[in-house]
C-alpha cells in the first residue's frame, strides 16, 4: 500500500485525487461522472442500501479512500 | 421477485442492465471510453484483459472477441502466467494486472513508476482504469453465471 498519490494531477495547481488523476483521460472522467450520478440518484435499491454495500466493499478491500 | 439470468456472453450479461435503460446507456458510453479510447496501447489493453480473465477463470471473457488479438504463444503465456517470452514493456504492464484481481495492495509504487516510465502518465491512468473494469467484467460474468457459446 502506498501513502502517496502515484500519478500527478492532470490539473495545474491541484492536488492529486480521484478526479484530477482521472483528468488525464477527460472523456473517461466525464463518462464516469454520468454513470456514477445515474447509479446513485436513481433506481433501486435505495441510497441507504447502496451506501451499505459501498462501505462494506471499501472495508473488504481495505480502501481508505 | 427472483430473476434468474443466464446470458450467453459478458456483454449480454451487462445487457441485463436494460432493466435500467438510463444506467445501461451510461454504462455503455463509459465502457466505450475505457476500452476503445485512443490513449492506451490496444495491445497492452488486450494483454491485461486476457490475463485477468485467466486469473479469474472467466471463460466468457477468455473467449470474447478482441480488437487487438494476440497469437497462440502469447495466449498460452498469459494462461499460465509465464511472461518470460514477452517484452520488457509487456511485463511492466502485466505486473499491474497480475496483482489487481486478488491483491490490489500488492501493486507497488515501483510497479506504477515503471508503468509511467514505459507509457506515460495518461496511458497509465487509461490502462489502470481499464484493468479495474476488466476485473469488474469478470466478476460480473461469474456472478451472473455467464456461459461461453460459439458466438462469444
Amino acid at each position: 500500500m502506498s501513502s502517496r498519490a502515484r500519478v500527478d494531477s492532470a490539473i495545474d495547481g491541484q492536488e492529486s485525487d480521484f478526479g484530477t488523476i482521472l483528468s488525464h483521460t477527460p472523456a473517461t472522467l466525464a463518462a464516469f461522472g454520468e454513470l456514477y450520478a445515474e447509479f446513485w440518484q436513481n433506481g433501486s435499491p435505495g441510497p441507504v442500501m447502496k451506501e451499505l454495500t459501498r462501505l462494506r466493499n471499501a472495508r473488504v478491500t481495505d480502501c481508505g479512500f | 421477485m427472483n430473476v434468474h439470468i443466464k446470458p450467453a456472453s459478458v456483454d449480454d450479461a451487462f445487457a441485463s442492465l436494460g432493466m435500467r435503460a438510463e444506467l445501461l446507456e451510461r454504462y455503455q458510453s463509459f465502457m466505450d471510453q475505457v476500452f476503445n479510447g485512443d490513449v492506451a496501447n490496444p495491445r497492452h489493453m488486450e494483454l491485461c484483459r486476457l490475463r485477468i480473465a485467466y486469473i479469474h477463470g472467466c471463460l466468457a471473457e477468455i473467449d470474447a472477441e478482441s480488437p487487438a488479438p494476440l497469437n497462440s504463444a502469447e495466449k498460452q503465456a498469459l494462461s499460465i502466467g509465464d511472461f518470460t517470452t514477452l517484452s520488457e514493456e509487456d511485463r511492466v504492464v502485466l505486473a499491474i494486472a497480475e496483482q489487481w484481481p486478488y491483491n490490489q495492495h500488492g501493486v507497488t509504487d515501483a510497479d506504477v513508476d515503471a508503468l509511467k516510465a514505459a507509457v506515460g502518465d495518461a496511458a497509465s491512468v487509461a490502462l489502470m482504469t481499464a484493468i479495474a473494469f476488466f476485473d469488474v467484467r469478470c466478476r460480473w460474468a461469474i456472478a451472473f453465471s455467464v456461459t461461453p457459446t460459439s458466438d462469444n
